[in-house]
């Protein structure tokens, strides 16, 4: 099955303006900045990938790439096999962009005349936009609200907007820059499960940026993790947990006699512990898994009175990618 | 692949067409937003036609006078809409960030400041003409039957600033500031273009200048053609019209041609909408 959006060796390199342009304006850079650098990606029909980075690693440049706000300076980016830089025109007309902002929406119209707006901009026929617009309002359950101002609006519902935008045409894919920005965890939690619910009914392919780890984790999304313009991990969140995690052992003990040993015995096997009134926690990965630590404990374990394994949160495992550059 | 859409594919003309309706309706909602701030507008110039008007009168200058004098100031206002509106609406998309949202849209780019810019272009001429009927009900002497050719010059004239606004705004695209090009030109013009005298008093080393300014030809045609008499020592009415038309066509098309130049420099330089 052919990607719907495909990266192959994309980069860009943005350089100072020329110098006959500073007469006028200085330059927002001194040298030239790599914001990506050979990325390859291919995303499918039903499929999110999610991108993480810290801020400079690229995600917005590659979005800005695919809807052809920019150019790239190597490679290519293609969207149902259309090239982004040639015909930047027609990928607009199949790919639904939500942006980060409610700025960019009509803040003094309402919610069926900003779709109205947009539905006539993208080239939709009369008939056509009659339909859609309140199909696009049901699907992010704004059918109430349809001739609402929008900027009467909660942070949650101008999302939603957002997305019933994005939507309106009948894109094939969908970019989603911070898509969750400004709108509290619940509302949060609301609109990306809908994104999932429309990803698998649309049989979209989503590329989606956010800040937020825990709902990237919830999306259970492929991942491209990216720092400064390169790819750190390309593949599922659940294969980078199997292949990075390495989860930590609380072993709470019945006494403090009894703590003290067990983490001298751990200590003596080269294990990071750190001892917390009865509890004794410990770093597991490479050779020491749960098992063979409870093992290697002998009659010690008669004085275990819990054991948990804590996951490594998504931040650190993330962060370990970053700092070992990639490599396990 | 192929690339299915549930849109049918549409022909330039259809695109042109959609983005203009689609601009005149953002304004459109703008105006229904705030109603009296239109009619404060409209309100607003009356006060610069009683001005010429007490000041005729006191100077012992007459209606001719008044008239000359209103048919300049009418036209200065009526244009300026069309020459800055164009480079103030898209820098205020740019430093509000919605720029982004307009280019995201599958639209020819180089259309769409002259499309943010049609509705104040229009009003801007709606209020020249509310500025001549008013100084009409204070006695000017208008000529009716020079009314129609004289909206004909106030279009041209309309059409002509947006061209020149297309310049400042690939300006404003590149270096993110249109002030300065749109400011040098709007000084310039109500110098040269003849607004409150006629260009027969600026010395010859001027003069020149104002044969290099719409504002020149359009204050011109309409005063031949609404106070009904040419004026001595310069060209008449349809001449001044066929120039200016001539001024359009060029200056539009080379307007398009610049601003579409400076926005693949800003996509290729990245900086497009920030």
């Amino acid at each position: 099955m052919s990607a719907v959006i495909e990266l192959s060796q994309l980069s860009k390199v943005y350089e100072p303006t020329p110098r006959w342009m500073r007469v006028f304006a200085r330059s927002h850079l001194t040298e030239s900045v790599r914001a990506l650098d050979s990325v390859n990606l291919a995303v499918h029909a039903g499929e999110i990938c999610a991108i993480v980075g810290p801020n400079g690693a690229g995600k917005t440049t590659m979005f800005r790439i695919l809807v052809g706000l920019t150019t790239a300076t190597g490679g290519s980016a293609t969207v149902m096999g259309l090239d982004a830089e040639r015909d930047s025109e027609r990928i607009r007309q199949i790919v639904g962009w939500m942006p980060a902002e409610d700025r960019s929406l009509l803040m003094r119209a309402t919610c069926r005349e900003n779709l109205h707006m947009h539905g006539r901009l993208q080239g939709m026929p009369a008939k056509l936009l009659a339909e859609r617009i309140p199909y696009a309002l049901e699907q992010v359950n704004l059918v109430a609200q349809a001739d609402s101002v929008v900027a009467g609006l909660s942070a949650g519902m101008k999302a939603r907007l957002r997305l019933a935008r994005a939507l309106l045409p009948g894109p094939r894919a969908l970019i989603l820059d911070e898509p969750t920005g400004a709108v509290d965890p619940i509302a949060a939690h609301g609109l990306l499960e809908l994104i999932t619910e429309l990803v698998e009914r649309e049989r979209l392919a989503v590329l989606i940026s956010s800040h937020r780890l825990e709902e990237i984790e919830a999306l259970q999304s492929h991942a491209l993790l990216m720092d400064r313009g390169r790819v750190k991990y390309d593949g599922d969140l659940e294969d980078l947990r199997r292949e990075w995690d390495h989860p930590e052992l609380e072993l709470v003990t019945a006494d403090h006699g009894a703590a003290a040993t067990i983490a001298d015995d751990l200590r003596a096997r080269g294990l990071d512990v750190a001892v917390d009134d009865l509890s004794v926690r410990c770093r597991l990965g490479g050779k020491h898994r749960v098992g063979a630590v409870l093992a290697g404990l002998g009659p010690l374990a008669d004085s275990i009175e819990h054991v948990r394994e804590i996951p490594m949160p998504l931040r650190d495992l993330i962060a370990r990618v970053y700092t070992t550059g990639g490599s396990k | 692949m192929t690339a299915v859409s549930l849109i049918p594919e549409r022909s330039f003309g259809r695109k042109v067409l959609d983005t203009l309706a689609g601009y005149i309706r953002i304004d459109l909602v703008e105006e229904r937003m705030f109603p009296l701030s239109t009619v404060m507008r409209y309100l607003a110039v009356v006060f610069p036609v009683l001005l010429y008007y007490f000041q005729a009168t006191f100077l012992g200058a007459g209606g001719d006078i008044f008239v000359f004098m209103l048919i300049g100031t009418a036209v200065i206002a009526g244009l300026q809409d069309a020459l800055t509106g164009l480079t103030s609406r898209l820098q205020f998309a740019q430093e509000r960030g919605t720029l982004e949202t307009y280019l995201i849209e599958p639209v020819p780019w180089a259309l769409i400041p002259v499309a943010m810019n049609i509705w104040r272009s229009v009003t801007g001429a709606l209020l020249a003409c509310v500025m001549i009927a008013i100084g009409w009900l204070l006695g000017a002497p208008i000529v009716a039957s020079g009314i129609p050719l004289g909206l004909v010059g106030l279009f041209l004239g309309i059409v002509a600033c947006n061209a020149l606004g297309t310049y400042a705004a690939a300006f404003l695209v590149l270096f993110k500031r249109g002030e300065p090009v749109v400011m040098l030109y709007g000084l310039a013009a109500s110098v040269v273009g003849g607004a409150l005298f006629p260009i027969s008093v600026l010395p010859d080393w001027i003069r020149w200048v104002s044969y290099l300014v719409p504002h020149f030809y359009v204050i011109s045609a309409e005063r031949q053609l609404l106070m009904g008499e040419p004026i001595p020592g310069e060209l008449s009415a349809p001449v001044l019209l066929a120039i200016l038309a001539g001024f359009c066509v060029v200056a539009f098309t080379s307007g398009i041609w610049l601003f579409d130049r400076a926005l693949r420099l800003a996509r290729k330089l990245g900086i497009l909408s920030i």
